[in-house]
């Protein structure tokens, strides 16, 4: 019965393991994303204002990314049943 | 209301006699996008005669408001116009202006000379707190002496010298010392390290320190009354001439507009081309116009609008969705030719931000918020507009959520039923209407894309390039959706490959890698579910939090759960609008308009507006 039990646990937390991978992974990609297009966006608005609304449109953009990773989170979350 | 107001090309040829008269109906109209200079071989015209004369006169208006302290920005009061004598305007501004750079520069002088005697005030009262005769400080043959204040300790001074201490505040000490003239330096030298300031008594003349001071004072008092004086003249003459002042630069402003448009229009030495675009309606009223005017000495002829003419976009929306403007103004506004998009972001964008704000109780703070804010700050309206109808929206969804400040008394469609089970099954619910409402907004942005090619392209560009995307669409549900090999699935199989020709044709290889992206743009709705999902989470945190705080029932345990929720939500509701406003927009900036929107089209600014 105790045997049981820890396996099941086993399986949860390596699914729970690979969500937050899956999470971590995509988050820490988009950041990176973000921070390089974050900067080039601030110069280029240094230079001319109206391009504000591009540059935060530029900006969510790798967002996605991390959309994305919560999605397959969820998906391999829901193998846990 | 879905299309830009629809513009016609218009020449009018007029020769140089006619110009006059000609430009003052085309500026009563307000109607006419001037297109600078178009014609090629032809000079650019000369501004109207009269226009220096305009320029020195407004430039002197302006320095006399400058001088006035009068704000140009404000509302010009609403005075006849005239036939204005121009000679004379100029001759009343160049007085005025000459009488008041006299009465400001001899105000400068006085206040000068003020503060200079203020000054020499301070000083003198400084000197009667020693309580010395002002006869001490002559010249002497042996004897040098010392005013001034300094800070901390005093210093150990030889014997032989005398000396008068007296304390101004808890810091500074006022000192009069007297020492052989050969012991100069080295008296200085103590004083050195303690911030000494030296003060100058004057050579008294003769006379008492109580008769001086009260010299000065009465000359302190009549420089005041001396600047009283000119600012009461000049306060009065600001009175005087405001509104003459404002009525005038406004009505310049104009008069120069006017006498400079001709730097606009195509010229011979003889002959003035205008060129612009006006709203079609609009034609027959100005050609009309034109005709009195002149007498009928003018030639207006419509043009055909070819593909490369800058023709200037007016978004004409009803005041319901006229405020979604703002998100193409921040963006790029449409062409011409193009579907204004503000009528389809009215009904989507708050949708989004709804659904992934949905909380009754964020959506009321923010819907109170934002009504007040809207009353405040009048240039931020359209925006707060958006917002505010945006917050009700996410009212509306948080009754279906079933959410309360985080708290979900009951369930309809339960984002987050119970925090033990992060992921109970109505996440993939929440989760599939998001992805529906995102294949939804992407078939309509394909649809309109059909019907913006289909209106500038003709009907196999916008089979090619939009209606394709559908049939692929079809093709690939009802090849899953078939069962087997069945004849349904069959048919969706082929409509699916017969698609994938006319997107190649169009769009070459890139249209067969944008294939899988017209799936990933559609999974991107997910943020719909995700990001609400972040904001009802931190929120059920925060009540976890309160919860705990409460539980031993204490006093202080009460007064913290209710800073922790006050604070808590605030930071939350702030994060609440910032993503699902960001998200939302940039679910219409990118997977939305990516399907139909050209943008970069010049705003419609018609000449004398």
């Amino acid at each position: 019965m105790a045997a049981e039990v820890a396996v099941v646990n086993l399986n949860t937390g390596v699914i729970a393991l690979a969500a937050s991978i899956a999470i971590a992974g995509t988050a820490f990609a988009a950041a990176m994303a973000e921070k390089a297009i974050g900067i080039a966006g601030i110069g280029a608005m240094s230079e001319k204002e109206s391009l504000f609304g591009k540059a935060l449109i530029l900006t969510v953009i790798p967002e996605t990314l991390v959309i994305f990773g919560l999605v397959v989170a969820i998906l391999i979350i829901g193998m846990a049943g | 209301m879905l299309r830009p107001t629809e513009m016609a090309k218009v020449s009018v040829l007029c020769s140089k006699k006619q110009l006059e008269p000609v430009i003052r109906e085309l500026y009563r109209h307000k109607a006419l996008h001037i297109l600078e200079k178009s014609a090629e071989g032809m000079d650019i015209g000369k501004p109207l005669q009269n226009a220096p004369q305009l320029s020195e006169i407004i430039l002197k208006i302006r320095s006399i408001a400058s001088y006035l302290d009068i704000d140009l920005s404000q509302q010009p009061p609403r005075l006849k116009e005239g036939d204005t004598d121009f000679y004379n305007l100029g001759k009343t501004c160049r007085e005025l202006s000459e009488v008041l750079t006299i009465k400001l520069k001899e105000k400068e002088a006085l206040e000068g000379e003020k503060e200079r005697i203020s000054a020499e005030l301070q000083k003198l009262r400084m000197i009667e707190r020693l309580g010395l005769d002002i006869s001490f400080f002559s010249e002497y043959k042996k004897i040098d002496f010392l005013v001034g204040t300094f800070k901390g300790p005093l210093p150990a001074i030889k014997k032989e010298s005398a000396l008068k201490v007296v304390d101004i505040d808890r810091e500074t000490k006022l000192i009069a010392v007297f020492f052989r003239k050969e012991k100069k330096a080295e008296v200085e030298s103590l004083f050195k390290s303690l911030l000494f300031s030296q003060i100058d008594v004057p050579r008294p003349n003769g006379l008492k320190l109580a008769t001086l001071i009260e010299k000065v004072q009465s000359q302190f008092t009549l420089l005041e009354s001396k600047i009283a004086q000119i600012s009461s003249f000049l306060e009065k003459t600001k009175k005087e001439y405001q509104d003459f002042i404002l009525f005038n630069e406004h009505f310049l402003k104009r008069e120069i507009e006017r006498a400079d448009a001709p730097l606009k229009f195509a010229s011979t030495k003889n002959i003035t081309l205008i060129q612009g675009f006006v709203p079609k309606k609009q034609v027959p009223r100005l050609r009309d116009g034109l005709m009195k005017r002149t007498d009928g000495n003018i030639l207006l002829r419509e043009e055909k609008i070819s593909h490369h003419d800058p023709v200037p976009t007016e978004m004409r929306n009803p005041a319901l969705w006229q405020p979604y403007e703002f998100f193409l103004h921040l963006y790029t506004i449409p062409k011409n030719y193009e579907l204004d998009p503000s009528f389809f972001m009215f009904w989507t964008f708050p949708l989004f931000f709804g659904y992934m704000l949905g909380d009754v109780g964020y959506g009321l703070v923010l819907l109170m918020l934002f009504m007040y804010l809207k009353k405040t700050m009048p240039e931020g309206k359209a925006i707060f507009s958006v917002l505010t109808y945006s917050a009700i929206i996410s009212i509306a969804f948080g009754f279906l959520f079933g959410e309360f400040f985080g708290f979900e008394p009951y369930h309809i469609i339960s984002r987050l039923h119970d925090h033990t089970v992060l992921f109970g099954n109505n996440i993939h619910l929440v989760l599939f209407y998001a992805l529906i409402m995102g294949a939804i907004h992407i078939n309509l942005s394909l649809i309109i894309g059909f019907i913006n090619l289909l209106h500038h392209h003709g009907f196999a560009a916008a089979f090619k390039e939009r209606l394709s995307w559908i049939l692929l669409e079809i093709g690939l549900v009802l090849g899953l959706a078939g069962p087997g090999w069945g004849i349904p699935s069959l048919v969706g199989w082929a409509l699916f490959a017969f698609s994938i020709i006319p997107i190649y044709m169009a769009e070459g290889i890139f249209g067969l890698i944008e294939i899988p992206g017209l799936f990933s743009n559609m999974l991107s709705y997910a943020r719909l579910m995700a990001v609400g999902l972040a904001s009802v989470g931190l929120a059920v945190v925060i009540n976890e939090l309160v919860a705990g705080l409460t539980a031993g029932g204490s006093i202080l345990g009460w007064i913290m759960a209710i800073i922790v929720f006050a604070f808590g939500h605030a930071l939350n509701i702030a994060l609440g609008v910032i993503g699902p406003f960001l998200h939302s927009l940039r679910l219409h900036y990118v997977e939305f308009f990516k399907r139909f929107y050209e943008g970069g089209g010049v705003p419609y600014e018609p000449f004398g507006s």
